[in-house]
């Protein structure tokens, strides 16, 4: 009885209503309808760029142009039936959408936001100026498209085609959160540095973000202009990316269903108020206000919380039932670490060198990690230990030397391409994806291993589907290995500090990664998680396979459980070697460990 | 042609570089841009217009008079539109402002007048075109020039030498340390917005008698102002007057030398090519990658 409202019951009565809607409503109601649904397709798409990805681009508005008026001239310039005309102006316009990625790959935040307004600038201008095409500030008419066969008229018809590319491309949108693609992009929004870290290409996902926008807009622009028969430059100007946005915040930033009702609200809205005529304004701005104020999660944290089983962000493999039982782990001690050094290190850095302005913060450190090793990093504050693992994963481009893993060189490449190469590390204040729980933060840690593609996981392919079963598979097993799989649909924040470091450990290694590197995993644990740290590195390593680069300032634990200890100072190794001769070597005593040990050592 | 383009261009240039500073100065202490910054010269420009016009008050007192009328409405800004809003999404505070821009755009409406109305100012100084050499002036455009460096002066002066314009940079600058010092924090961020929309009622003052003020004067305004901000840097006061006076120029110069249809486009053009070179603006800190 209680699933009687759920989610597809809502939705089916909603989609049983629009499409009696023309049966029962005036014509006048039909139009507002027709768009309002396009409008959907208009905020959805926004909100993958906005919501999920984390893009404050301002060409929305003109990229819906770009649709309507390439659909228009499609038919009137080249002849093209509409039916053509209107997929091929959402691909021109996804392609134009490329276009504004461009900027995206420089510039964030308020820069981007700026560079996309010129980009609709541009647009406008060239709408109202560039006549021989786009027939200037008066527009144009277009015949209303037929369906004869099917309906009389083409309001109807239209009507029909918006309600069903609607219905298809919110469903394609609500598929492809849920998966791979989803995660990349809401990865991307959370943290650009540890979403390369695991693999994440940006350039490649912000494209991909910005392309498949530009598709709904698109499409959105092309049925628009077939409910008006009529396209001029008004309409596509700036200013209407305030109600754009509108419809994405009012209704729930990174939600699909959120786009979906605010859109269908704020159409609604904007109709109502047309009779209120100078109070017009006034009253649109108290409800944005009011709306953003009391309800800053959107109108969809409203049906989160009324209707039970509405679950959304990337939860659906949440239920333990669908996770197939425990198969083991991958690798079942078989002592990868067989004598360290009998075949190429598994990490090996010669002569790397890195300079800030004049600074040198590396200057030539050699390292060579044999596979199964644990070595420990250590070194007095400034001595270069996060410089080092960031020229190693690629997020500092060194101005000489080389990292090579396996025996490979990396030469050069950038973070995500080294994570390719099975490098994964943590970071000193852990990066995890906010938005997702500890689950989807580990699931996204598989993105390297998982290949569907945007249209794939759009279409909810059966291959997609068995993928995400297995990420999710593997997540939990990483998830338990770390002790934290009671936690798995917990959110990041609602996470304490320790756990959110065992999360983070978690996503680095459901990679099954070659090294793993950590930078002071340690820093801020209590001494009891300090010793299961200990525990945890030591299984990471002998049931894994896993060779393991830690910077750590806990000496306990690095002299406990390191195999071998480097020893950083002013940019160089000035020891290496088993914890014990460290502790010993009078110029790490000197540079660094002096006093303590000191103090320490009985009297002799 | 060139002497007469590079004069209107610092005068629309100096209006650009007054709104910029406004826009900055909230910046720098809240991360906000205030969308509503616009609307706020607006009405300022229109108080103008009744206190002097329509009440015949002395220019004066009516330009103070609107300086404090768009601070007050600035510190409404931030009550409504900021403080509430302080942890949600920079796009949320974008709206929410922009929910309150169309607030006061509709009231401007309900009071002055309809779409399209626009208002005259009658000229401070004689009307009467000056000739320098073969150059024709409008005196007004010197007094607006005159006036919006004397306002950047003057803000210039408030930060640097006055205990309030440091506090306001100590609380920017880091607000945690801040509070640990013993600044309200909170009080620092609305009067930031009050000053920020102060930069707005005096732009418009000045302004006023050279163009005409009507409600959807301040959309149009925003963007331009937002750009200059961009162009400077988004955190940099000289950043935002260069960037202000850049884009007046550019604009004047393409629409008189090009087509007049370029004149808006044309400075988004130069924007786009300075953001490819230094994606931080002109005087803008380039970015550190934390990790």
């Amino acid at each position: 009885m209680r699933r009687l409202v759920g989610r597809p019951s809502v939705l089916g009565l909603a989609l049983a209503v629009l499409v009696l809607l023309p049966a029962v409503a005036n014509p006048y109601l039909v139009y507002v309808a027709s768009i309002a649904l396009l409008y959907v397709i208009l905020a959805v798409g926004l909100n993958l760029l906005l919501g999920y990805a984390g893009q404050f681009a301002f060409a929305n508005a003109a990229l819906f142009g770009i649709g309507a008026y390439a659909t228009g001239l499609g038919q009137l310039k080249l002849g093209l039936p509409f039916w053509i005309a209107l997929p091929a102006a959402a691909v021109f316009t996804a392609l134009a959408g490329l276009l504004v990625a461009l900027p995206a790959l420089r510039l964030s935040g308020l820069y981007l936001a700026m560079a996309t307004m010129a980009f609709a600038q541009f647009t406008q201008w060239a709408m109202l100026n560039w006549e021989s095409v786009t027939f200037g500030a008066g527009g144009f008419r277009l015949p209303p498209p037929s369906f004869s066969p099917l309906f009389a008229s083409s309001a109807t018809g239209v009507y029909y085609l918006t309600l069903a590319v609607t219905t298809a491309l919110v469903a394609a949108a609500w598929n492809a959160v849920r998966s791979r693609v989803g995660r990349a992009l809401v990865a991307l929004r959370d943290s650009e540095v540890a979403a390369e870290s695991l693999g994440i290409g940006l350039a490649r996902t912000k494209t991909m973000a910005f392309a498949m926008s530009a598709f709904y807009a698109g499409t959105a622009g092309g049925l628009y202009s077939a409910t008006l028969n009529f396209v001029a430059p008004e309409g596509f100007d700036l200013f209407q990316m305030v109600v754009h946005f509108s419809m994405v915040v009012v209704g729930g930033l990174g939600s699909v269903w959120g786009a979906v009702l605010g859109a269908g609200l704020l159409v609604g809205v904007q109709e109502a108020l047309r009779a209120f005529k100078g109070a017009q304004e006034i009253a649109f701005g108290l409800v944005l206000m009011i709306s953003i104020v009391f309800l800053p999660e959107g109108l969809i944290s409203l049906l989160r919380r009324r209707v039970p089983g509405w679950d959304e962000p990337l939860r659906r493999l949440g239920a333990a039932s669908l996770v197939p039982a425990e198969v083991g782990p991958p690798r079942d001690g078989s002592s990868p670490a067989t004598a360290p050094g009998a075949m190429a290190p598994a990490l090996e850095v010669r002569g790397l060198a890195v300079t800030f302005g004049g600074v040198r913060a590396l200057d030539g450190v050699d390292l060579a990690v044999a596979a199964g090793e644990i070595r420990g990093v250590i070194g007095p504050n400034g001595a270069g230990k996060t410089t080092l693992l960031n020229a190693i994963c690629g997020f500092e481009r060194p101005s000489r030397g080389e990292v090579r893993v396996a025996g490979k060189s990396l030469g050069g490449l950038d973070p995500s391409a080294v994570a390719a190469r099975g490098l994964r590390r943590t970071f000193q204040s852990t990066q995890l994806f906010r938005g997702m729980t500890a689950l989807e933060n580990v699931m996204t840690g598989r993105h390297l291993h998982l290949r569907s593609g945007p249209v794939a996981a759009a279409l909810d392919r059966p291959a997609v589907r068995a993928e995400e079963v297995a990420a999710a598979a593997a997540a939990r097993r990483a998830l338990a290995f770390v002790g934290m799989e009671d936690f798995a649909d917990r959110v990041a924040t609602e996470l304490s500090f320790g756990q959110q470091r065992l999360v983070e450990v978690a996503r680095a290694l459901v990679a099954e990664p070659r090294v793993l590197l950590l930078d002071e995993p340690a820093v801020g644990l209590s001494p009891a998680r300090v010793t299961q740290f200990d525990a945890l590195l030591r299984r990471i390593r002998d049931e894994r396979g896993v060779t393991i680069v830690m910077i750590e300032h806990v000496i306990r634990l690095v002299m406990g459980v390191s195999d071998r200890v480097s020893v950083l100072d002013y940019g160089r190794v000035i020891a290496e070697g088993a914890p014990e001769d460290i502790r010993r070597d009078p110029a790490v005593i000197e540079a660094y460990l002096g006093k303590e040990l000191d103090a320490r050592r009985p009297a002799s | 042609m060139l002497a007469y383009l590079i004069v209107s261009g610092l005068t629309t240039g100096s209006l650009y570089a007054l709104m910029a500073i406004g826009l900055v100065v909230v910046y720098k202490a809240t991360r906000v841009v205030n969308f509503a910054h616009g609307e706020l010269f607006m009405v300022g420009g229109f108080l103008a217009y009744t206190l002097h016009v329509l009440v015949r008050i002395p220019y004066g007192p009516a330009l103070v008079a609107a300086v404090a009328a768009t601070l007050l409405l600035g510190l409404v800004t931030e009550r409504l539109a900021y403080r509430p809003l302080i942890r949600a999404p920079a796009i949320s505070l974008v709206l929410a402002a922009v929910g309150f821009s169309y607030v006061l755009r509709g009231t401007a409406r309900e009071i002055w007048g309809g779409r399209g109305d626009y208002i005259p100012f009658p000229p401070l100084v004689g009307a009467e075109p000056i000739a320098v050499g073969d150059v024709v002036i409008v005196p007004q455009q010197l007094v607006v020039l005159a006036g919006a460096l004397v306002c950047m002066a003057l803000f210039g002066a408030f930060f640097s030498w006055t205990r309030a314009g440091k506090i306001l940079q100590a609380t920017a600058e880091n607000p945690r340390a801040a509070r640990l010092v013993g600044i309200r924090v909170e009080r620092v961020y609305a009067f930031t917005w009050g000053v920020g929309a102060a930069a707005a009622g005096a732009a418009a003052a000045l302004m006023a008698p050279l163009t005409l003020i009507y409600p959807d004067v301040g959309a149009v305004l925003l963007v331009k102002a937002f750009a200059a901000a961009v162009l400077g840097g988004l955190e940099s006061l000289p950043g935002a007057v260069l960037g202000g006076f850049a884009i007046g120029l550019v604009e004047n110069l393409a629409g008189g030398y090009l087509h007049t249809s370029l004149q808006d486009v044309s400075a988004f053009v130069v924007i786009m090519l300075v953001l490819v070179a230094h994606p931080s603006g002109l005087l803008g800190a380039a970015r550190v990658r934390r990790i």
